[in-house]
């Protein structure tokens, strides 16, 4: 039953286009979104760690519109992405693992807007110390997208990448 | 046809023993690739960000303590020369012709001379455009162009896998 949802979705006339058409627009695309989502939201994470002190954090909130631009950019590049190897994606450990990495890093960047960033009185001085909590929060957020980083590009590899697809 | 052997400075680079190793054990080029984009996000979200800054984006943040963050973007640009270099050498010939390589570099280089230009040009002058204070236009147009930069960049490396490699014929 899924399986041919799957397969209809790549043998569709969108993937075909994608394909032909678009595919290095949009793995571009994909790129200049990583840039700016995680680029950005490693800033947040090394400020919350204790780099650039003099930095008040609840001014590094309105970051957060650039991180949703580039995380939209990535999510509709990657579901472009995903439709045209929709079964190979489906049944990859690697693919399944990225979409769970992607969603451990966006939430420790919401827990740390709601904990700290949003906080604007109690850390409103320009060198105040993120609470452990949060810098524990920072170091997951690091190694969750350092690895959704990784896996994404082992997920490009048809021949030894690709482990884990189903028949 | 195989024109090799009229480069043989790009042959002897292939010869040498990174490229070898890069070449013989098959893990080493994927993971190069993933640390590469580690690296672009850390020059680029650290670069990017004090464009941002300058143009506008987060007015109440001092630009000084964000300007403290270069080193790490530094350390990030250090990752992606030592992972660009053994990329070359795994095979020389993939981009030594390829147009958008070349792209790549000389975008790299002018946004090197461009960060040089607001090192010099903005920031010696800095306190004038102290906390909260608008940027001069100076700032904003070397903003713009730092980040069309290095989102050309990320085109050009992009694109070197769409490019025609072949070397010319002598």
């Amino acid at each position: 039953m899924i399986d041919d949802t799957l397969l209809a979705l790549q043998n569709s006339a969108f993937a075909t286009w994608i394909q032909e058409s678009v595919y290095p627009i949009v793995i571009t695309a994909h790129s200049i979104g990583l840039a700016l989502l995680v680029g950005l939201l490693v800033v947040i994470d090394l400020r919350v760690l204790g780099f650039a002190k003099g930095a008040a954090l609840p001014g590094l909130r309105k970051l957060m519109t650039v991180v949703w631009i580039g995380f939209w950019c990535n999510a509709i590049s990657g579901a472009m992405l995903f439709v045209i190897d929709a079964k190979k994606d489906y049944y990859s450990w690697l693919f399944r693992s990225k979409l769970m990495l992607i969603a451990v890093g966006l939430i420790m960047g919401a827990r740390i807007t709601s904990t700290v960033l949003n906080k604007t009185t109690e850390y409103a001085a320009g060198d105040a110390d993120a609470p452990q909590q949060a810098k524990v929060l920072a170091v997951v957020s690091l190694l969750a997208w350092t690895s959704a980083i990784f896996v994404g590009r082992w997920l490009a590899y048809n021949t030894y990448g690709d482990i884990g697809v189903g028949e | 046809m195989d024109l090799s052997s009229n480069y043989p400075v790009l042959v002897w680079i292939k010869s040498l023993p990174p490229g070898e190793f890069v070449r013989s054990n098959w893990w080493v080029f994927p993971t190069l690739q993933s640390l590469h984009f580690c690296g672009m996000t850390m020059v680029i979200g650290i670069v990017g960000l004090l464009d941002l800054r300058a143009l506008g984006l987060a007015r109440s943040l001092p630009i000084r303590p964000l300007h403290r963050l270069l080193p790490l973007a530094w350390v990030g640009f250090g990752l992606n020369l030592l992972s660009g270099v053994l990329f070359f050498m795994h095979d020389p010939f993939i981009y030594a012709f390829n147009a958008s390589f070349r792209w790549k570099l000389l975008f790299i280089l002018l946004a090197g001379v461009n960060a040089l230009w607001f090192e010099l040009g903005v920031f010696t002058n800095l306190d004038r455009w102290q906390d909260k204070v608008e940027t001069s236009s100076l700032a904003k147009v070397i903003s713009v162009i730092s980040l069309a930069l290095w989102i050309a960049v990320i085109v050009g490396g992009r694109y070197i896998a769409f490019t025609n490699s072949a070397a010319p014929a002598p």
